[in-house]
């Protein structure tokens, strides 16, 4: 190789050179480590509870980790961090402390040490040979500040590769269940559960069967599931109900914390010395309700709140009493919303309803809160207690609850709470994605099967309208009225809504002008 | 099942297995591509500028192609425009602040982040970096220890790793990174890849080839990695096979002639005897960072040593290199800087004045054995022997192989003061 080819490469490299140097020991360049990386294995993405509906004497929790596992995920697939502390918490005395915390550790381990591929030949059980890179895990349940180990060295299922590598996959996957006396778990990769319009939803609060009525209006269209194809990474566990109720108290707060442990920089005696690497853990991740951290808490609060604890939820009170999104629905679509503060929001995120799941005394905190005593619906309804089904969101959260839909319509004040606003549009309000793209399992853990590596497909268009409407149900005296109200048409926004466009969509604001909503 | 079907299916057309990178939205270029696409409608959007912004900057370090530090810059200063103050511009234009060298700035920027918002982990490492780069080395610490008490993560174990490997505490530097590289599996395939490489790195410079060799290879089995490539070729140095070497290096700088790169090149090639060849690669160095210098940037530290290590070549100026050394240790006071600027006065002649200098290099307790021998150089210059036998014997402890260049004169000077090698 010539050296004058070479010379003829340094017009590219002009500016910056120096700075992506990476010298060899001596006089070292700066070192350039990773700052802004993702943190997948600790990235918590749903947290559900419910009464099991083949066991209705036991609770199922369950966590998802890993957003967004593309199904062809080889070579290196996905696994739980071998270093993260994943934790299911239990709350049964509404004080905001955990009384009951399940944790999971995984370690990593390699059965053929001339090889790190993840499989060496077909996988047909989950003991099999080829099955190369393989994760076990300890459970262990926490109370009163004393650990019990529930289960140790519990294998983990293989991802869902192909028809080559995984022919039998939910008969491996079947075998990922493991059974602890009265308890069961599962840790594994699983069927994203979750479903929403991802594209439209974070485009400025679009939803698609409501396109026209936006104030950037588009052609209606239906919901599209942007979590439709993608596999997650799921933990659950079936408790009996009676190993987390307190007498006399059937309401539990459920959420779920991701954790690793502390480290110090330098020993603190000295170079040559063991380093002191294991401190206590601290706090990466952590969820109750679905889209708290997307809906109520705002972008720059992220990290607080991941790092929070219950205890001092009432810190984040204000952004539940006046949260950003209602006021963009009310700023965004004919949808008079209900003005600030928003009791009705305080209860559903962090006290619970009363005569539902808000159980006496209880600490604010953001939590799911879950009523064991509530029956289990024959048949559920997505729109949970908005739709009289007394069992669902927000009580708990099962599997096929359409939270969004719910939430959306909490926001914008369709629910007893608030009645004049308890109307069409707002309890019609939706984003047109209004079930799974899998059908949930009818045992254990009930989470899908994950999408197979090798034949899948993203991206599926959900149903063609909105959910329709529940009845308007109080739960006060019983009166049930259904009114309808056309719809109003807005010509400008209010000043508020107006600075609060131009301050976080700039790039929006200007169409609002050229319509004439904004000055 | 004895088949080894994964094994073929990966196999490219000669039996290699094709290293794949993972695709989806974890990679930078994925987050490139979604947020251009989103700033051709929303121009004007800070929000989208900043993360496109940071997704250059990640793009810097996954292909070396330092054409991103502009973009980042267009990016970062148009969203710092247009919404100033937001803690993760800040972060984007302090990290943009370490890649061009400008570490006061960089420090200024991290500070403010940091400022507005306390609970986030990034603006720390930025100011970590920018105090390591500046000599702070216990301002960098306990701006470490918050981040790390803040977040455990590949990016604050792997700068963990780095200050005790700063501090002369090796083993523990080793237990850090592969923490950083268990903290970050599953995440950006070349980060863990890089850290691996790092990991080579700590590995090599303490003479242990085997260790290293196989952090290599294990980054390498990831993703492409042009400093993993390095490192073989700099394992197969130490083992004598100066011709694999040679092949090794040639192959990565003709993809990508980093200075440090090319003058090891050459280093390879004048032990073998090729001077035309290893004289050409010197003047390449020079030519790459004339460039540097033209288009702005602070060619510093990397250049004084060069040119200190070269200064008792035909034709150059020793005195130069200790003015460059100089300049560069005003801006830059890392022990690194010390230990440059004692190298080139010693390579100068000028034995008194570099013995502050070489001193202050060991300070931390470093276990960089180029440290000690400059240091028992000088000594030797000085004719305090007793002093130079230890700090060379300390140094071939450390890494007994040294480097290609120096090795030849280490031997020669542990001779000359009767120390068996």
């Amino acid at each position: 190789m010539s050296i004058l080819k070479k010379l003829r490469v340094p017009a590219l490299l002009g500016v910056g050179m120096v700075a992506a140097t990476l010298v060899p020991s001596g006089a070292s360049s700066h070192r350039e480590a990773p700052l802004i990386t993702e943190d997948p294995v600790a990235d918590n993405t749903d947290v559900y509870a419910f009464r099991s509906p083949d066991r209705p004497d036991t609770v199922t929790l369950i966590a998802n980790w890993i957003p967004f596992e593309e199904p062809a995920g080889g070579p290196n697939f996905y696994n739980f961090g071998d270093d993260v502390l994943y934790q299911i918490h239990v709350d049964n005395n509404a004080d905001a402390e955990p009384d009951i915390t399940y944790e999971w550790r995984f370690t990593t381990k390699i059965q053929n040490p001339n090889t790190f591929l993840y499989n060496t030949g077909p996988i047909t059980s989950i003991d099999d040979p080829d099955f190369n890179y393989r994760q076990f895990y300890d459970v262990s349940v926490v109370r009163g500040g004393v650990r019990t180990v529930l289960g140790s060295q519990l294998a983990v299922p293989p991802n869902n590769i192909g028809p080559r590598s995984t022919p039998t996959y939910e008969a491996v996957a079947a075998e990922g269940v493991h059974t602890l006396g009265a308890i069961k778990t599962f840790a594994g990769q699983r069927d994203d559960p979750f479903y929403v319009d991802l594209g439209s939803a974070f485009d400025l609060l679009g939803l698609r069967p409501f396109n026209t009525a936006h104030k950037i209006p588009l052609p209606t269209a239906p919901g599209v599931d942007g979590l439709a194809g993608f596999n997650t990474h799921t933990i659950a566990i079936q408790v009996p109900i009676s190993e987390l109720t307190t007498a006399g108290q059937p309401i539990i707060g459920v959420y779920s914390q991701t954790k690793r442990q502390q480290t110090r920089v330098l020993a603190a005696t000295g170079p040559g010395s063991a380093p002191r690497n294991f401190g206590s853990f601290v706090n990466v991740s952590r969820l109750g309700m679905p889209l708290v951290n997307e809906v109520v808490i705002p972008l720059g609060q992220k990290d607080r709140f991941n790092a929070s604890e219950p205890r001092d939820d009432i810190q984040f009170l204000p952004f539940v009493q006046n949260p950003e999104p209602a006021r963009l629905i009310g700023a965004l679509y004919p949808v008079d919303v209900p003005p600030a503060p928003r009791d009705d929001l305080v209860a559903i995120f962090l006290t619970g309803l009363p005569g539902l799941n808000k159980p006496a005394n209880v600490k604010p905190s953001e939590m799911i809160r879950l009523n064991t005593s509530i029956p289990v619906t024959a048949s559920p309804d997505a729109l949970g207690v908005l739709a009289g089904d007394n069992q669902g969101f927000p009580n708990g959260r099962r599997l096929v609850d359409d939270v969004v839909d719910i939430e959306l319509r909490a926001l914008a004040g369709a629910t007893p709470f608030t009645p004049p606003f308890n109307r069409v549009p707002n309890n019609s309000l939706g984003d047109g994605v209004n079930a799974n793209d899998r059908p949930f399992l009818s045992v254990f853990p009930y989470v899908a099967t994950p999408h197979q590596g090798y034949d899948h497909t993203h991206h599926k268009v959900g149903s063609t309208s909105a959910q329709p409407p529940g009845p308007v149900v109080t739960a006060g005296p019983a009166t049930t009225t259904t009114t309808t109200t056309p719809p109003q048409t807005r010509t400008t926004l209010s000043p508020e809504n107006c600075t609060l466009v131009r301050n976080q969509q700039p790039a929006n604001y200007a169409q609002l002008q050229s319509a004439g909503v904004c000055p | 099942m004895g088949v080894a079907i994964g094994r073929f299916a990966l196999a490219g057309g000669d039996g290699a297995p094709a290293p794949q990178r993972r695709t989806g939205s974890a990679t930078a270029e994925f987050a490139v591509t979604e947020l251009q696409a989103r700033l051709a409608t929303s121009p004007d959007d800070p929000v989208l500028l900043t993360r496109l912004g940071q997704a250059y900057l990640v793009r810097v370090r996954e292909t070396a192609d330092p054409s991103y530090f502009i973009r980042a810059a267009q990016a970062l200063e148009r969203s710092q425009a247009l919404a100033p103050d937001q803690p993760a511009t800040l972060t984007g234009l302090g990290l943009l602040a370490l890649g061009r060298h400008e570490f006061s700035a960089a420090l200024e920027l991290g500070r403010r982040a940091h400022q507005l918002d306390p609970a986030a982990p990034e603006p720390l490492g930025v100011v970590v970096d920018a105090h390591v780069e500046l000599g702070h080395y216990d301002d960098a610490a306990v701006a470490l220890q918050e981040m790390l008490d803040r977040r455990p993560s590949l990016a604050s174990l792997s700068r963990a790793s780095y200050l005790r490997e700063i501090h002369g505490d090796v083993p523990g530097a080793v237990t850090a990174m592969t923490q950083a590289a268990i903290a970050g599996a599953g995440a950006s395939v070349d980060d863990v890849a890089y850290v691996e490489t790092l990991l080579g790195d700590l590995h090599l410079g303490t003479g242990k080839l085997v260790e290293a060799e196989g952090a290599y290879r294990r980054a390498l089995e990831r993703t492409d990695v042009p400093a993993a490539e390095v490192g073989l070729a700099r394992v197969a140095a130490a083992r004598g096979d100066l011709a694999a070497a040679a092949t090794g290096l040639d192959a990565v700088t003709t993809r990508l002639p980093q200075p440090a790169w090319v003058a090891l090149l050459g280093d390879v090639n004048a032990a073998m005897g090729r001077h035309a060849q290893a004289g050409a690669a010197y003047d390449l160095v020079r030519q790459i960072e004339a460039l540097n210098t033209a288009a702005g940037v602070a060619v510093d530290l990397e250049l004084a040593r060069f040119e200190a290590d070269h200064a008792k070549d035909d034709g150059t100026d020793p005195d130069a290199a200790v003015t460059m050394a100089r300049s560069a240790r005003a801006a830059r006071p890392t022990i690194f800087a010390d230990d440059t600027l004692g190298w080139a006065l010693r390579q100068a002649g000028r034995p008194e004045e570099a013995l502050p200098h070489s001193q202050a290099a060991v300070r931390l307790g470093t276990a960089d054995a180029l440290l000690w021998y400059h240091l028992a150089a000088v000594e030797s210059d000085l004719g305090r022997l007793e002093e130079a036998r230890t700090h060379l014997a300390r140094a071939l402890s450390i890494n007994p192989h040294l480097t290609v260049r120096d090795l030849p004169h280490a031997r020669d000077l542990a001779a000359r003061l009767g120390l068996p090698v």
